[in-house]
């Protein structure tokens, strides 16, 4: 494609400066067309009526229309803005307390970085009278997590917060980096997510804070309440949209961990904002996403996200309160009842389950059994238990009367549901076989009447297939009942329908 | 979003003054936000277009882009008509926190 150059035209013109100009440090993003450090943010020359002034002070041509109300804003008022919203959130929901030691989970990224910036401007302009700590976790991925640390160290100097910084490897004894050339890249974000929870907890405790806040923002609570809605995890949609959650233990002997609480002072503020707010206030955060993530399921979320906001301005904050209004009324609802939250026996931090996630997915990686804990975690543990190879204490037991009554619908989805495991291995039988079989029945592309019917039976259980793949045992087992039905199904032989429900038909 | 541009975070470049109305006739307008990012996307970015420009010839979603420090959505988005010496900006927030 030719460049014209002229007077008339050319958009830059300035002779002698290469193609391509130094690096910014400061500034995030990648500036094209630009080699000046000095944006023209305003446009002074005076006379000329200025083109977008800003809604509220009509004085300064406005830099940013506001993703919530459409408002068109100058800088300064758009900082004022901003702040004030949050002070209003933590004011609002009594976030805080005077005296409250608060660890700002901070990762170097923009919401983090902007969090720690304006929770320390706040706690100075309206004297919350907060000691404030930043607190990163080392998932120990090279090439993007220590480079990301470095930023938060700057952070660190640059608004004077003390850090602390745990690391998956002096805590688990293995890294990212170790956990994927174990695993492969499938899946390891299980394992990040599940440790990065409790480190925060653990590193809470070391820290001896009262509070963890978080740089979850609007977007990224819409996303997951979508993505939870889809799931039908109502635990979790529960606890994604409450601004404050306190992991409370019912446990008399709950340890420290029950008395921290978390907060996401960002629940109501754009992305759009956080990242404008970091831009023009210069911050310095770190923006590469995870080597390890592709996270093609949050992606999606988020691309439907953005189509619905550009239909419906609003589409954000409707999301957030109709996963408030669902998981009211879920709670309303007492035929449902939700898992509480204990300790795990093992550990000992938060867990929904009598052993937590971290302790089931550490031991899968300790035995050289990493599918362990990923996919349908009750059933592997019933499994685990019953091998005999495992621990007892894998095995969830019915000691926690409460959790039994969940609902019927938790039991296909939500890994926080248990079980008695006095029924657990008929059932459990049952429903590995019916994956192979409908496995089976899709590959054979049998047209038999019950094959289909199989085949829907077990389409709620196929994904979680995969944990089995490596254990040359069961795969007998499965192999030789899948036969053994497959022929009964020939035979003409009747098959349970419906995923939980049929447990009970069997 | 510099890895696209070969680790540059900012780049001075030339962009044509005008573009063709279209494949057919000789008539050409000025350039405006909507010639400008199919033409970066194939004179600039070194790797992977798609995590620049989205489906409808937009940049993607998720990426920000500012005119001379001002959201772009102040200036007419698409069709801004680019002067002399503009500064674009292009702010991805497809990444973590």
């Amino acid at each position: 494609m030719a460049t014209i150059l002229n007077e008339a035209g050319s958009t830059r013109s300035e002779p002698g400066s290469g193609s391509g100009s130094g690096p910014h440090t400061s500034a995030p993003g990648s500036r094209l067309g630009s080699g000046s450090d000095t944006p023209r943010s305003k446009n002074a020359t005076s006379g000329k009526p200025l083109r977008n002034p800003c809604n509220i002070c009509q004085t300064v041509r406005a830099i940013l229309k506001r993703p919530k109300t459409g408002q068109q804003l100058c800088k300064d008022c758009f900082f004022h803005v901003f702040e004030t919203e949050i002070h209003n959130t933590i004011v609002d929901n009594h976030l805080f307390n005077r005296g409250n030691r608060v660890a700002i989970g901070a990762s170097g990224g923009k919401d983090s970085t902007v969090l720690a910036y304006v929770l320390k401007l706040l706690n100075d302009r309206y004297e919350y009278g907060l000691d404030l700590v930043l607190l990163s976790i080392d998932e120990g991925i090279t090439g993007y997590r220590d480079d990301s640390l470095e930023t938060v160290k700057r952070n660190r100097d640059q608004y004077q917060i003390p850090l602390l910084i745990v690391s998956y490897k002096d805590l688990y004894g293995w890294s990212m980096d170790d956990i994927v050339r174990e695993i492969g890249r499938k899946n390891n974000c299980t394992f990040c997510g599940v440790f990065r929870r409790q480190a925060l907890d653990r590193g809470a405790i070391m820290l001896n804070v009262d509070h963890i806040v978080t740089g979850h923002n609007a977007d990224d609570i819409a996303e997951t309440v979508l993505m939870n809605i889809l799931r039908g995890d109502l635990p979790r949609l529960q606890r994604c949209t409450s601004i404050i959650t306190n992991d409370t233990s019912d446990d008399s002997s709950g340890i420290e961990t029950s008395k921290i609480l978390r907060s996401k002072p960002f629940k109501y503020t754009y992305e759009k904002e956080i990242v404008m707010y970091a831009y023009f206030k210069k911050l310095d955060y770190f923006s590469t996403e995870c080597i390890y993530s592709p996270n093609a399921y949050r992606g999606h979320a988020r691309v439907f996200l953005k189509d619905l906001e550009a239909v419906r301005r609003t589409a954000i904050v409707d999301i957030i309160h109709s996963g408030e209004a669902l998981s009211a009324s879920v709670q309303a609802n007492e035929s449902t009842k939700l898992p509480t939250m204990s300790t795990c026996t093992r550990c000992g931090y938060i867990s929904s389950n009598e052993l937590c996630k971290a302790c089931l997915l550490l031991e899968g990686l300790n035995k050289g059994l990493p599918q362990l804990g990923i996919g349908h975690t009750s059933k592997i543990r019933r499994m685990h238990g019953k091998d005999g190879s495992g621990t007892s204490s894998l095995s969830t037991t019915t000691t926690n009367s409460p959790e039994l009554q969940v609902a019927p619908t938790f039991k296909a989805g939500s890994p926080l549901a248990t079980e008695s495991s006095g029924q657990a291995s008929p059932a459990e039988v049952k429903i590995l076989h019916k994956n192979v079989m409908a496995n089976k029945a899709a590959k054979a592309q049998k047209p038999s009447k019950t094959a289909k019917k199989a085949a829907r039976a077990g389409l709620q259980d196929i994904k979680y297939s995969a944990p089995f793949k490596d254990m040359a045992l069961y795969t007998f087992v499965l192999v030789t009942f899948c036969v053994w039905r497959l022929y009964a199904a020939v035979s003409g032989q009747h098959l349970g329908m419906g995923g939980p429900n049929s447990k009970e038909n069997e | 979003m510099e890895l696209l541009f070969d680790n540059q975070k900012s780049i001075q470049t030339d962009v044509p003054a005008t573009f063709p109305l279209d494949s057919s006739s000789n008539s050409r307008h000025p350039t405006t936000i909507r010639d400008l990012i199919p033409w970066i996307a194939s004179n600039l970015l070194k790797e992977r277009p798609e995590l620049f420009v989205g489906p409808n010839g937009s940049v993607r979603s998720g990426i920000l882009v500012l005119i001379n420090d001002a959201d772009w959505e102040l200036e007419g988005e698409l069709d801004y008509v680019l002067q002399n010496e503009d500064e674009i900006v292009f702010i991805s927030t497809l990444h973590g926190g």
